[in-house]
């Protein structure tokens, strides 16, 4: 089981899908991933086996345990 | 959608417990132990020293070594506890983009015999009122641009 984890107004919008295959929840969590990142998002896989250091992702097929979708920054 | 959400102040609470929830399992311990009982936590950045992520909106990363502060934040609103998630996370894996976006400001004077002291002290100074009085030396003497036209 993965988690993609998108940071917004709510607080946060949880995604999960069971691998990175064909199942209707990879495909939409791939949809949602793929938009995010052409808006500017930054994705981290947190969280990782055998205490590995947190991570940039760009790309869904090596998406890990947990994934955060960070919004696009801009200076305040 | 700002309005939106102000109006709504049970579904900023909601969020504001959602995000800190999500912060604290993805904090490591001595950042954890820090965020419990300060209310913020520092962060080691490859190549530029040690930051504090403070629990602010604005000008919250102060440079634990000079005593600047830089701003850089989601676009969309999220709530605080997202907000210093997402700056931990670019800080540690993506400093180079959080830099490049971040304005930046200096905020105090460093104290180099009691480094740890200096997240309280921003948070001190901001939460100070106004000074009731202006001394003439801070007044600029400089007509506005303006003025004359």
């Amino acid at each position: 089981m993965r988690i993609l984890c998108i940071l917004d107004s709510t607080g946060d919008r949880i995604l999960i899908f069971d691998d990175v295959g064909a199942t209707p929840a990879c495909v939409e969590a791939k949809a949602v991933f793929d938009r995010m990142l052409a808006r500017g998002c930054t994705a981290f896989k947190v969280n990782r086996a055998d205490g590995k250091p947190d991570v940039k992702a760009t790309d869904f097929s090596t998406l890990e345990n947990e994934t955060i979708v960070v919004p696009p920054i801009v200076g305040g | 959608m700002v309005d939106r959400f102000r109006t709504r102040p049970n579904c900023a609470v909601a969020a504001e417990t959602r995000g800190r929830a999500l912060l604290l399992r993805l904090l490591d311990p001595s950042q954890r132990r820090d965020f419990e009982r300060h209310g913020y936590f520092s962060v080691q950045v490859a190549g530029r020293g040690t930051f504090w992520i403070l629990p602010s909106t604005f000008f919250n990363v102060l440079h634990a070594e000079t005593g600047d502060c830089y701003c850089a934040v989601p676009r969309a609103e999220v709530p605080l506890s997202d907000l210093m998630l997402g700056q931990k996370l670019l800080l540690e894996h993506e400093p180079k983009a959080f830099f490049r976006i971040a304005n930046r400001r200096a905020e105090l004077t460093p104290d180099p015999s009691d480094p740890e002291s200096a997240p309280d002290r921003v948070m001190q100074k901001r939460n100070m009122p106004p000074p009731d009085r202006i001394r003439w030396s801070e007044v600029s003497m400089i007509p506005h641009a303006n003025l004359f036209s």
